[in-house]
């Protein structure tokens, strides 16, 4: 009782912290972008009216009328920028968007809209990709620590080895290759959305950019948990519970794996939240179409409002996936207390 | 147990196997669908807004404009306008027949020839939901595309061309405060700001003063006068292309530049990333400028040695450039330095060489310049710094949208009362494009941004955003991923009798590519039909009979410096090294003929041809027909000339010699005379007594600067002209005998130079690259560069500025002979009787003589081997065995037909079985 009571309370300070946290990086975030320059309306063909427009819409400059009923647009300071913003987040006016807009890479569109339009393919490969890797990568690992230091154990560790050092759009361009061009049997890019993220033909689509994002996963899975259950394996109380007669399937599964399990489970769940984030280069071989893509776009094209509504959200899921595993560790083993203090 | 494992299993075969099937699937299988890419998604494609080609991408399918360019002919060589949107070709309303009051409402009481036109709209255009397009529609668009409202992007094109509509600029900005050019609003006598005379604008009352380099400008257009053009109307051409010949008013331009690059720098430095793919700041573009100018900036400050450089900001600095509050400027950012010496650069150790630049200073550096340049005035004002400068305008008339020219006379027929004359020509050129929206939709999309600005998301994200009226509607959009068309079924074309044969494609399916190497692999399994080529692919697929070139109006050609005076000081320090043999026009011409440009073209660059002239193909005399400049006998003597004598494997040195014309196929390529030219110019340097000579034993060390050093295409252009060079000075130390420790030899060193174009206008350079090219209606408006000593960015340093004084005799009245008294000016007095208003191009002996004119100034520029053209440019692709262009010529507004003309060889199940039976990657190579 008296456990779950700390645990509580230090969630909640970990909460109040995130917060202090991500509040701190939003300002630092906003700042920075609003201290980027204008793009300005300037030579032929542009008007400094739509300029203007967008400046006020972005909350960057707003209109006053002078004395003589002149309108005026004046840059407005950044903390008054800042201001204006949550004001516009809890209380927008009438028909604007409380995000801001997508001014070049989806004319007026809400950033939160571009963003939740982007996520589905993005989300799909990453789980299609986790279910597939992580039982892969922790089976591998466990074959490959209870046949230690055998042909087995040498010929994977050398195979992850590969898996690890080569970079994943190297797998990429080969499984595309040969899959999808040389052998034809599955398509090269992802196919487009009718209405149905399921369809058979969605699926398909996705199997080479799920592979050529799986194969990182799993080898690192299986060095981890090689690793892991390796140090576990020659324990004390492995060879007790031999002794006490348990078979060496029983140890391994029911003491060893369990116990080697603590430092993987973060893992699994630093994998769980990592699934929103979708990989630049991967996207683009395959054409995904992908939240990477559009990180990366708004960049380029300097699409201020969606480069900060993303960056912020990948800012978020770090600090919620931090909080995640943290708590996760005495979940997993209760002999780590949350908390705690001496 | 295991039969549920079985079953498992025997699940997941099935699902593998019906997925895979479903790849295999034929759409359409009687159709003929076009398979392409995009590489990035376009924003919008509203016709009020669009930016970039990928936003005008899918309306080239979906819209049509009022008269659009078909083949003349069936040779299909040639393009004429015909009526699309239009039902027939525009009727111009004599002057006479404008009432009063619409004389009033227009123009102000006189009306222009060739300004009022009517045009009757066709009737069977409907939107894809079947609703006719009538004479209103075009009204409320218009109306739309024009609103203060809205402020959109593509407002300007009915009023900041040559295609201006009577008080469509009025209405654009009325009620809006925009910042302007104050020029036209000064009263010339007091330089305060005159009132307006109807009430239509008012100057608010702020000290705050604009400075834009780049935006159009009223001074800049006073002073050209005739001459100005988007391109040149505005500060920065001025302050850089005027030879003002006085150190004060020099001084003066110089110290307005050095403070908007300053500001630029200080601006940039502290605040933004500028290019967010290669992480460069302006700072550090800035500051590789000054490392790569070293030996400028140091030399800068010594009179003797003094390199001029008239200023050190770059033009992409510039394009991004503000309006600048030149209040706000100088408080912003503390301390703006500028130089105190015309010609001499700032440096920040030696302070006599620079100032603390201030509001007042600037003030006072603008009135010396603009009162020596502003030679409408002889008053020499004190306030003649606000002529350079832009205010704040309020435009506080509400135009009323009747006041605008567009008026419907009935349902189908639009009349329009533009401001300034225009030939029918270039009204319809006008009006191949269109503004047409769906009202409804268009409104029902608006989003209040605030009181004043609405935008909308017309034809942006989703098919259900859009209403086509052209051959094609969408049927699948989504963005960043595919666009996908159909037939319009509603669309007249299709029924009307006049686009027989044309527009044989059922559906076009588009994605959206980034990366080449998975598009060009599409290409090869069949399921694109067309694949851009970059210079690696030129390698393996660059003798394909399925690959298309697509020119472009511009001539890349090598720049050497001329300059004895500016190689000697660029030599000096280097042991053993030779530049100013570069001076010496038969070396130039040695290696300009060792040149192989056909073999350069086919290694170095993905589809540019070799080419020996300065204009190419693309350059046209007749814009109605699309005659070119190059197919003219004037034109074409051009090569005759210049390489007269430059044939054959016998040199003048030889005995048997006799003067050989070279062949037109052999691109100014003959080793045998680069090498007599080469061992010509070397001996006579050999022999020179000037200061700096050639001397045996010397290394001639040629430095090409160029933006990008790492680049495959750079390096490999490089190993190809080092190549040639050397063998060229091989074959000269062969002729000559020079052996061993006696042989010159030769070394190309890249040198990377982002700002190579300043670095070469300034003389300080060895070789660069030099590419131009125009608008392709205008070739005798090219020449300026080459030919008009004030025009700053000619690149070849030791023809600048003296062309004014270099003679060259043209035949111009074409009667065979040269009259010694006419016929015999300087490139400066040809190019200003050319494009002076005493011959008029619409006069067929005028404009014979024009192009005459014109050929003999390219030839005399090609004589004098300092321009050295090579290839001219254009980017290849491959197109798909499905399909057909509708021509092999490239014509000029059509290229080779376009979707309108493309025809296709197999259906789509012809083409899937097709390509299962064969090697696509096979037959493309052959």
């Amino acid at each position: 009782m008296r456990d779950a009571k700390q645990m509580l309370k230090y969630i909640l300070q970990r909460l109040l912290l995130m917060i202090f946290t991500f509040l701190v990086i939003f300002i630092i975030c906003f700042i920075l972008i609003r201290l980027l320059p204008f793009d300005q309306a300037t030579g032929p063909g542009k008007d400094p009216a739509t300029f203007y427009r967008m400046q006020v819409a972005m909350g960057r400059m707003y209109e006053v009328v002078n004395a003589d009923g002149v309108k005026e647009y004046l840059k407005t300071p950044i903390l008054v920028q800042l201001w204006n913003f949550f004001k516009n987040l809890f209380a927008p006016p009438e028909g604007v968007s409380r995000w801001g807009y997508s001014w070049q890479i989806e004319w007026m569109m809400d950033p939160m809209q571009l963003l939740g339009r982007q996520l589905p393919p993005t989300v799909l490969i990453n789980i299609y990709s986790m279910v597939i890797a992580t039982p892969i990568g922790i089976a591998l690992g466990i074959f490959m620590a209870l046949k230690k230091n055998k042909w087995e154990d040498n010929v994977l560790s050398v195979v992850i080895m590969l898996l690890i050092s080569v970079p994943s759009f190297v797998y990429a361009f080969l499984l595309q290759y040969f899959f999808a061009f040389k052998w034809d049997l599955l398509p090269d890019i992802r196919a487009t959305f009718e209405g149905n993220w399921f369809s058979g033909e969605m699926i398909a689509s996705m199997v080479l950019p799920v592979l050529a994002m799986s194969f990182g996963t799993i080898a690192g899975f299986a060095r981890y948990t090689r690793a892991e259950l390796t140090e576990v394996l020659t324990s004390d109380f492995m060879l007790l519970a031999r002794t006490k007669g348990l078979s060496r399937a029983q140890a391994t599964v029911r003491h060893a794996f369990r116990n080697s399990l603590v430092p993987i489970f973060p893992m699994i769940l630093g994998q769980i939240i990592s699934v929103l984030s979708g990989s630049v280069v991967i996207e683009q071989i395959f054409a995904v179409n992908g939240v990477g893509s559009l990180f990366l776009q708004s960049i380029q094209r300097r699409d201020y409002d969606v480069f900060q509504f993303v960056g912020m959200f990948y800012v978020l899921i770090g600090l919620v996936g931090s909080l995640v595993v943290d708590i996760s560790y005495g979940i997993v083993d209760p002999r780590i207390r949350m908390g705690g203090k001496k | 147990m295991k039969s549920k494992k079985c079953l498992a299993v025997l699940t997941v075969a099935l699902a593998l196997t019906g997925l895979t099937g479903c790849n295999n699937q034929v759409a359409d299988p009687n159709g003929y669908t076009y398979n392409t890419y995009l590489t990035t998604s376009p924003k919008t494609w509203n016709v009020h807004t669009w930016e970039t080609n990928d936003e005008s991408y899918i309306t080239s399918f979906t819209e049509m404009g009022l008269y659009d360019a078909a083949f003349s002919d069936d040779k299909r060589n040639q393009y004429t306008i015909i009526p699309e949107m239009a039902a027939d070709y525009p009727t111009v309303i004599d002057a006479t027949e404008v009432s009063a009051s619409d004389a009033r409402k227009y123009y102000d009481g006189g009306v222009p020839d060739n300004a009022v036109y009517e045009v009757k709209l066709n009737k069977a255009a409907k939107w894809e939901d079947g609703t006719p397009i009538t004479a209103t529609d075009y009204i409320e668009s218009m109306q739309r595309m024009l609103s203060p409202k809205y402020a959109n992007f593509r407002a300007d094109s009915y009023y900041a061309s040559n295609f201006v509509i009577a008080n469509a600029e009025a209405y654009y900005k009325s009620g809006r405060t925009t910042i302007e050019s104050a020029y036209p609003y000064l009263n010339m006598d007091t330089g305060e700001f005159a009132p307006s005379s109807d009430g239509s604008y008012v100057i608010p009352d702020t000290d705050d003063w604009y400075i834009n380099l780049t935006k159009a400008n009223g001074l800049a257009e006073s002073v050209l006068g005739d001459q100005a053009s988007e391109e040149n109307n505005n500060l920065y051409f001025l302050l850089n292309n005027l030879e003002l010949n006085n150190d004060a008013y020099t001084l003066a331009a110089q110290r307005v530049v050095d403070f908007v690059a300053q500001y630029l720098l200080l601006g940039y430095q502290s605040k933004t990333p500028y290019d967010s793919v290669s992480g460069k700041t302006f700072y550090e573009t800035y500051q590789s400028f000054f490392d790569n100018h070293k030996e400028d900036w140091d030399d800068a400050v010594n009179p003797e040695k003094g390199n001029g450089r008239t200023s050190y900001v770059s033009q992409e600095m510039l394009e991004n450039m503000p309006d600048i509050d030149i209040t706000w400027a100088f408080d912003d950012f503390g301390d703006i330095y500028v130089r105190t010496q015309a010609n001499h650069s700032y440096d920040p150790e030696k302070p006599a060489t620079g100032e603390v630049y201030s509001r007042e200073l600037l003030e006072a550096d603008l009135t010396t310049w603009v009162n020596a340049i502003n030679t409408q005035s002889m008053k020499q004002p004190t306030w003649a710094w606000k002529m350079a400068l832009y205010h704040e305008v309020t435009n506080t008339t509400q135009v009323d949208w009747e006041n605008v020219g567009l008026v419907k006379v009935d349902d189908y027929t639009l009349r329009f009362y533009l401001t300034k004359s225009i030939s029918v020509l270039n009204f319809e050129f006008a009006l191949t494009g269109n503004w047409l929206v769906k009202t409804d939709l268009y409104d029902k999309l608006t989003t209040k941004i605030s009181d004043e600005s609405w935008a909308t998301s017309y034809a942006t994200s989703s098919k259900d955003n859009y209403m086509s009226y052209g051959p094609y509607k969408l049927s699948a959009y989504e963005s960043g991923k595919t666009i996908n068309l159909v037939k319009n079924d509603q669309w007249y074309g299709w029924t009307d009798g006049k686009h027989n044969g044309q527009f044989q494609m059922t559906a076009l399916n588009t994605e959206i590519i980034q990366d080449h190497n998975t598009a060009l692999q599409k290409f090869l399994a069949g399921d694109l039909d067309d694949i851009e080529l970059n210079f690696e692919d030129m390698k393996k697929y660059g003798s394909s009979s399925r690959r298309t070139t697509t020119p472009e109006s511009y001539t890349q050609k090598i720049s050497f410096n001329s300059d004895r005076s500016k190689l000697l000081s660029r030599q000096q320090g280097a042991n053993n090294t030779n530049k100013t043999v570069l001076s010496n026009i038969n070396f130039r011409k040695g290696l300009s003929l060792g040149i192989n440009r056909t073999e350069f073209a086919a290694q170095t660059t993905s589809g540019s041809t070799a080419f020996t002239g300065l204009l190419n193909d693309l350059y046209l005399v007749d814009a109605t027909n699309g005659a070119t400049y190059r197919a003219t006998e004037p034109a074409k003597q051009v090569y005759k000339d210049v390489y007269a004598e430059l044939g054959g494997n016998v040199t003048p040195d030889q005995d048997g010699y006799t003067p050989t014309p070279l062949a037109e196929s052999s691109y100014g390529y003959n080793l045998a005379m680069a090498g007599y030219y080469a061992a010509l110019g070397i001996q006579e340097e050999l022999n020179s007594e000037e200061e700096g000579h050639l001397q045996r034993g010397n290394t001639i060390n040629i430095e090409f600067r160029v933006s990008d050093d790492q680049s495959q295409t750079t390096v490999a252009m490089h190993t190809n002209l080092k190549k040639y060079f050397q063998a060229v000075v091989s074959e000269a130390n062969r002729r000559l005998g020079l052996t061993g420790s006696d042989a010159i030899s030769l070394e190309l060193t890249l040198q990377k130079d982002e700002d190579y174009y300043n670095t070469a206008k300034n003389g300080n350079y060895d070789m660069i690259f030099s590419i131009w090219g125009g608008a392709a209606i205008n070739p005798y408006g090219l020449m300026q560069v080459y030919c008009d000593p004030t025009f700053a960015s000619c690149c070849e340093y030791g023809f600048k500025g003296h062309q004014g004084e270099y003679m060259v005799a043209i035949d111009a009245n074409g009667n065979g002979e040269i009259d010694e008294q006419t016929e015999n000016k300087s490139f400066a007095d040809w190019y200003s009787y050319m494009t002076s208003n005493s011959l008029n191009e619409e006069i067929a002996e005028d404009k014979a003589t024009m192009i005459r004119i014109c050929a003999g100034l390219e030839t005399g520029i090609l004589e004098r081997w300092e321009a050295i053209p090579i290839v001219s440019r254009a980017s290849s692709s491959l197109t798909s065995l499905k399909i057909e262009n509708g021509t092999d010529t490239y014509v000029n507004l059509i290229a080779y037909g376009g979707i309108r003309y493309m025809s296709f060889n197999y259906t789509n199940q012809e083409w899937a079985d097709f390509v299962k039976n064969n090697n696509l990657e096979d037959l493309y190579i052959a």
